[in-house]
């Protein structure tokens, strides 16, 4: 048939080709003529053929490990046409219990990260990185080991595994020295339990079997040892089982965020935190409430009388008489310590001194040597000293860099960076080009943990498969297959030789731990989907103490003219190492709500008498070295105390962590703990001084106080125990106020509780919800501006009580996790003048971005202010876009957002239950939103209201549930469960 | 009051086609300046407004939860400076007050250049203005509908309902003055304006009794008006829960305030006018006086809403209102809240005394002061209720930007565009009213019409 045949055929009719290319040119026409509607996308289909196991549309779920400090978290990693979008714990860990840390969900951001380098590269004549090949920068790496002719070292994190074989074949190889450099590698901890119980370990602490925990300065919900696991086992041992509730008591000069969840904050001098244990044991000796005898280990333990005690730490003594008494009358009490900012030097006395409380008082058991961490294998401090000393001498030829930072992480004053210029040939293998990769002659860039094979060992037991979840995104080789090629290469017995390919040299060392004798294929395929291979067994044998332990001990009277710097480990940045990250660095520290910069707590009152404002910038100098920062006043720390935050201060990175903030260790002088081998944190007496600048420091929240509007309620311990089932509180609302019809929820009525007496305020749901809801990082002078867009916020308020008797301050804390309340009587909905909010048959509030024209009333008619705008049009860098969820609009300017329950995530989850034929279960709701799924500790709990089975609606009803701002008769479909007080006595 | 009446009432009647004739000769280089340094600060603000819908809306102050600020603020300050038009010309028409008929037709003009200028602002301040025709209840194919239930959506109905009456009153009034001046125009261009915007009107007796009566109706249906567009804007803030909004008081406050207001920029616009063209045979201290009289009324209505607020913060025992209030007039944006107390409450009251009433340079001053005033007491109602509402952990500042600086400073040449325009082209004397009040000079001494 001719053409002409054709359309004549077609006459009269508008045939489907010329309605189609009219279609196409009205559709140009409208681009063209409608300049401000957002921009046309590309491309709408990438996957013209998708590959098999790929169904575009359809996520994939891939097991995985973090490796991130201190113990790696295995987590399974939603994969969208090939890219990772979204990261969940793994449910089959005992370790996490499938909980994730605000770092773990903000890994994304490292695999996408747009400062990530992309190829090898080498120094050249001229003194310029130049980018090579892989396979010339294997020549290169061959040609230099064989080369070398003095001393070798590879520095490393504390790698577990594989690859901890690989480093050690290859150290044994080129006869080079291995470092783990962990800058948190608790040696206080490992030493005080050589000493204690003959093990240099670190243990786990069953911190759920005890009543009564006092922590002294062990920050276990940040980053002290395991921290999403003591979230786990905190919440199993605080948390009201019904009938009663674990008391736990902080020991700290500042309060931290695990400070601020206990019960009590006892503020101590700083550094003092033996001398306040052996007061407490020398009162308990006194007074004979140990169960086992105390045996001699402090000789001078008699000298420690409630005076002397109470004069060292500046605890009052009635404090210390409570806490001696509480913890020996209660049925299970446990003692735990060594945090960080704490180890000064002796401080393994501490932990020595920890111990020993435990012990005469019965507590020992809670100490388990059976399930150690892998990070007792890290290098003492000691060790990188000695490395320090090798390379000024001009002892060494070779290092290699392998994921750590000692560049940024050792103090300056250890001259780590003048001696590691002095060795000839520098290697780095990372993923960024960080301050010790800065200054590398070669680079091999390492592929992030979601590209490549791999295995991870957090705790002995628990091993982790590193599975990659999607192509490497700049065709890179890990470091694993370099070390592997190398090996090789150098190598000169053929039989000795190595398979060539990683992944199968990866299965073979699997093979080993097939103990069962399957078949391996089988064996391997369910652990690859399984996330690794996992200790279940919480059974431990006790351990016995030392009992002809002997420990000098001297009284050190501090001089009290200068200020000590309490330098804390970021929640967020941990040491320093996940500062590129945009997510973390808009992450609002929780107690401060400050973001993207450095700041140092000083004390109010100190600060009133330095005329220092909020804000101020004002100089530390410690040591010869001094920083500038600004200053932030709180009463939540001792006044002889200064404390910065690590994990900012960085020179190189990339561009999120560059030129933000200070590094505070930098002011730390050359002092090492020669018992121990840890660095000791406590040698920074600072000077304070103003410099008379001023800039707003950027926080997220400004008032702090609960201005007495009962927003974050308690309920006292009695009280929730009583029989009285009166509720105060109106479930309901206040029906006979409405005007109009209550609303029909046929099917479900989506609701949520939220546990304020269960929520750390880790944060780590807040980056879950970015990452899933493509929420845009708005940057520090927006932040400024009161524009950050998170949809779920940490409002955290701080209320000084004063307590008439003692005249000492309390700092009551309380935390607000806030999102949309999904109102049922919504004070946005009726507002919007086109309809882009409203209520949805399932009791959702939901906004149309497309329809919305941004006349922002429904914000400023929102009674919780959690609504956020968009402002501008926030595009992340290349290749950040990459991460950006699917199924979630990406908003542009002009349009309000809100948190919408994770709307998208119920329509997946129902159309598979409809597919499969039945209803959607329990577990299924449950990983719907992703704050309930990134919560480690069972905090926030999402389900059907209308479903009386359901534990939400169980929850909303129990006697702690609460409407926020109920009075106003909104109705929220969230309700919080009170936190719970202790009865005054 | 003599002393500027130097004409006698006779030669004020012959003399008047004359006055206004001459208002309307071809301007000269004082004008045009004038104009050239609005045109230039019009300019600015157009730029302003570009750059923001380019940019994003964040160029403005906005910072969490303020999140409407001086654009809402100049929106409810025009919509009331609009307000006296409508009560000078239909409302005192019909109670037959005679201080309006010199004046009334500058305050008609005033109105429909400040609805013009106001309407601007609810699109000005859109997070998408390129969509603010979604406000609109449009048929289309999308079966999209708006929400009846806003307040937003009253306001675009009231708003456009007083723009259109208060237009075609405006234009209707004119009709006999245009026609008047059509007779004695010269040049071409002119006539044919004048004589298409005159409607062929020839002044005949039947066109007479058609055209008061109608005027009569078109008051009747205004006069309601300047009752509800007020408080229909009003209710954009009382509708709401926010503590600092949410009262019954503010229809009738906002109605109070929007008359003061405009009273207040009638006469800031009708002073200097007034010394430029020479009209004080015809602007009189009698209207001035009048004017004053009710300023002094409605600002003791304000005052007393701003009293009542106080009371009621305090008397309703609700917590969120009494802060709210305590932190008005203590708190961050104090300054303003003492500025609007003073401009608005005290400074009006300085108008008892007949001497500084009818002082024009002191009269002048208290009148810039009551618009400032005003300004600021929609200022303090959106930002200082909204920077503090329930829940503190939410609570945040907000500081214009040079953006909505620039915005309003081109609303305002916006504003005196239109005005210099219709000096210049329009009649701004009634002539046929005004002459209404004259005695006619007739040889017979015969008796008006009315």
């Amino acid at each position: 048939m001719s053409m002409k045949d054709k359309k004549e055929n077609n006459k009269g009719t508008l045939n489907r080709r010329d309605f189609l290319k009219a279609l196409s040119a009205i559709g140009g026409a409208a681009v063209i003529s409608s300049g401000c509607t957002p921009e046309p996308l590309d491309k709408l289909v990438s996957y013209a053929v998708p590959p098999d196991n790929v169904i575009p549309g359809i996520a994939n779920y891939y097991t995985s490990v973090i490796p991130n400090s201190p113990v790696g978290t295995p987590v399974v990693v939603r994969v969208r046409e090939g890219r990772a979008i979204k990261v969940e714990g793994n449910s089959n860990d005992p370790v996490s219990s499938g909980g994730t840390s605000a770092e773990d969900q903000a890994t994304l951001q490292t695999l996408y990260d747009p400062d990530r380098i992309k190829q090898p590269l080498f120094r050249n004549n001229r003194q310029n990185l130049t980018a090579i090949t892989y396979v010339a920068a294997t020549d290169l790496l061959v040609e230099n080991i064989k080369n070398s002719s003095k001393k070798s070292y590879i520095i490393s994190n504390n790698t577990t595994g594989t690859c901890d074989q690989l480093l050690n074949s290859f150290a044994e190889k080129t006869n080079a020295k291995r470092v783990k450099y962990e800058p948190l590698a608790y040696e206080n901890i490992k030493y005080a339990n050589e000493l204690s119980y003959g093990k240099s370990q670190l243990p786990t602490y069953h911190i759920e079997k005890a009543d009564y925990l006092l922590s002294f300065g062990a920050d276990f919900l940040e980053t002290w040892l395991s921290p999403i696991e003591y979230s786990k086992r905190f919440t199993e041992m605080h948390a009201f089982d019904g009938k009663t509730r674990g008391t736990f008591v902080h020991v700290d000069p500042k309060l931290t965020l695990t400070g601020s969840m206990a019960d009590e904050w006892i503020p101590i001098a700083p550094f003092k935190n033996l001398d306040l244990i052996l007061g407490i044991i020398n009162y308990i000796k006194l007074n004979k409430l140990n169960v086992r005898p105390v045996p001699n280990v402090f000789a001078n333990l008699s000298t420690y009388s409630l005076t002397q005690t109470s004069n060292l730490t500046g605890v009052s003594e009635d404090t210390i008489v409570n806490i001696a008494k509480d913890f020996c009358n209660s049925k299970s009490a446990f003692a735990i310590g060594g945090g960080y900012a704490s180890s000064a030097q002796d401080d393994y006395k501490t932990v020595v001194a920890i111990n020993l409380l435990n012990e005469i008082t019965g507590n020992g058991d809670k100490i388990d040597f059976d399930n150690t961490l892998k990070l007792s294998d890290a290098s003492k401090f000691s060790e990188m000293q000695s490395f320090i000393e090798d390379a000024k001498a001009g002892n060494v030829d070779f290092v290699l860099i392998y994921n750590s930072n000692p560049v940024y992480n050792v103090p300056s004053s250890f001259g780590f960076k003048e001696a590691f210029k002095k060795v000839k040939t520098r290697v780095s293998a990372s993923m960024l080009n960080d301050e010790t990769t800065e200054l590398c002659d070669l680079v091999v860039p390492d592929l992030h943990p979601f590209e490549k094979w791999g295995d991870y060992e957090g705790k002995a037991g628990n091993k982790y498969i590193m599975q990659p979840v999607m192509k490497p995104l700049y065709d890179g080789v890990s470091i694993e297959q370099t070390l592997v090629n190398v090996l090789n290469r150098i190598e000169t017995d053929e039989s000795k030789k190595i398979d060539s390919d990683f992944y199968n040299y990866l299965r073979d060392q699997w093979k080993k731990l097939n103990l069962a004798g399957v078949n391996f294929e089988d064996f391997w395929n369910k652990t690859v989907k399984d996330g690794g291979i996992f200790n279940n067994n919480d059974n431990y044998r006790t351990t016995t103490f030392n009992n002809n332990l002997k420990i000098s001990n001297q009284i050190n009277k501090s001089n009290n003219d200068s200020l000590n710097l309490f330098i804390t480990p970021s929640y967020r940045f941990y040491d320093g190492r996940s500062s590129n990250n945009s997510w973390l660095q808009e992450l609002p520290d929780l107690l401060t709500t400050a973001v993207w910069d450095s700041w140092v707590e000083i004390n109010s009152k100190l600060a009133e008498k330095l005329d220092i404002k909020e804000g101020d910038f004002v100089e530390l100098s410690a040591n010869n070295r001094k920083i500038v920062t600004q200053a932030y006043l709180t009463p939540a720390i001792r006044p002889d105390t200064l404390s910065i935050s690590m994990g900012q201060g960085h020179s190189a990175m990339g561009r999120y962590a560059k030129d933000r903030g200070v590094n505070p260790v930098d002011l730390l002088s050359e002092s090492v703990d020669d018992k121990s081998g840890g660095l000791d944190l406590g040698s920074a007496k600072v000077q304070l001084k103003k410099t008379g600048n001023w800039e707003k420091l950027v926080k997220v929240q400004h008032s702090f106080s609960q201005e007495n509007r009962d927003i974050v309620q308690t309920i006292p311990m009695s009280k929730l125990l009583s029989k009285d089932d009166h509720h105060h509180d109106h479930h309901g609302g206040h029906k006979e106020y409405d005007m109009y019809r209550e609303y029909d929820y046929f099917v479900h009525k989506w609701g949520m509780t939220i546990d304020l007496d269960k929520c750390t305020g880790c944060g780590s749901c807040i980056v879950a919800c970015y990452a899933e809801n493509n929420i845009p990082v708005v940057g520090k002078e927006q932040v400024g501006n009161g524009r950050h867009m998170s949809w779920l916020t940490l409002e955290r308020f701080q209320d000084e009580i004063k307590d008439e008797s003692d005249q000492t301050i309390r700092i009551d804390t309380r935390i607000l996790p806030q999102m949309c309340q999904h109102c049922e009587n919504a004070p946005c909905e009726p507002v919007c003048p086109v309809f882009a909010t409203y209520h949805n048959p399932e009791g959702i509030n939901l906004m149309v971005y497309s329809r919305c024209v941004g006349t922002r009333y429904c914000s400023n008619n929102c009674s919780y202010k959690v609504r956020r705008f968009n402002w501008f049009t926030y595009e992340a860098p290349e290749p950040l876009n990459l991460q950006l969820n699917p199924d979630v609009t990406v908003r542009s300017k002009g349009v309000m957002e809100k948190c919408n329950f994770c709307f998208h995530k119920i329509g997946i989850a129902k159309d598979k239950a409809k597919d499969e034929n039945r209803k959607m279960t329990d577990d299924e709701i449950a990983t719907i939103t992703a704050c309930q799924s990134a919560c480690g500790c069972g905090a926030i709990e999402f389900g059907d209201l209308n479903d009386p089975n359901s534990k939400v609606a169980k929850l909303s009803h129990d006697k702690r549930a609460y409407s926020l701002l109920g009075e106003l008769n909104t109705r929220p479909s969230v309700k919080y469960l009170k936190k719970i007080e202790k009865d005054k006595a | 009051m003599s002393d500027f009446n130097s004409l006698t009432a006779s030669e004020k009647y012959s003399h008047l086609n004359q006055t206004v004739m001459n208002m309307l000769n071809k301007p000269g280089w004082g004008w045009w300046a004038i104009f050239a340094v609005d045109m230039l600060f019009l300019a600015f603000g157009i730029y302003c407004f570009i750059y923001q819908v380019y940019t994003g809306l964040g160029v403005a102050g906005y910072s969490h939860p303020v999140l409407w600020g001086v654009y809402i603020t100049n929106f409810v300050f025009w919509v009331g400076i609009a307000h006296s038009g409508t009560l000078i010309s239909a409302v005192l028409f019909l109670f037959r007050a005679r201080f309006r008929m010199s004046i009334y037709r500058i305050a008609e003009a005033m109105t429909v250049f400040a609805v013009a200028t106001a309407g601007l602002f609810p699109i000005i301040h859109l997070g998408r203005p390129w969509n603010f025709y979604w406000l609109l209840p449009y048929p289309n194919q999308r079966g999209l509908w708006v929400n009846f239930d806003s307040p937003l959506l009253w306001d675009v109905f009231a708003v456009s309902t007083y723009a259109t009456i208060s237009s075609v009153f405006f234009f209707i009034g004119m009709i006999p003055d245009i026609a008047a001046i059509r007779d004695t125009v010269v040049g071409k261009v002119k006539k044919a304006f004048y004589s298409v915007a005159s409607l062929g009107w020839k002044g005949s007796s039947w066109e007479w009794g058609h055209y008061t009566r109608a005027y009569f109706y078109f008051a009747c249906f205004a006069t309601p008006l300047v009752i509800s567009v007020h408080s229909v804007v009003s209710w954009d803030f009382a509708m709401a829960n926010t503590p600092g909004w949410h009262t019954t008081i503010f229809p009738p406050y906002f109605v109070a305030g929007a008359i003061f207001s405009g009273l207040a920029m009638v006469i800031t616009l009708c002073i200097p006018l007034r010394y430029i063209f020479k009209l004080e045979d015809y602007i009189t201290m009698e209207n001035f006086d009048g004017m004053s009289k009710m300023i002094i009324l409605t600002s003791s209505i304000v005052f007393y809403a701003y009293l009542i607020e106080f009371f009621i913060a305090w008397y309703s025992g609700n917590k969120y209102e009494y802060d709210q209030f305590i932190y008005r007039a203590v708190g961050d944006y104090a300054l303003f809240y003492w500025i609007m107390m003073v401009c608005n409450g005290i400074v009006p009251h300085l108008l008892w005394f007949k001497r500084i009433r009818h002082n024009l340079m002191i009269l002048f001053i208290i009148t810039l002061l009551i618009n400032i005033g005003m300004w600021f007491e929609r200022f303090n109602i959106i930002v200082i209720s909204l920077s503090k509402e329930f829940e503190p952990g939410s609570w945040g500042l907000y500081k214009p930007s040079w953006v909505e600086i620039g915005i309003t400073v081109g609303s305002f040449a916006w504003f005196f565009m239109f005005f210099l325009i219709f000096v210049r082209t329009l009649p701004a004397l009634s002539i046929a009213e005004i002459k209404e009040i004259l005695p006619v000079p007739k040889k017979n001494g015969g008796k008006s019409d009315e």
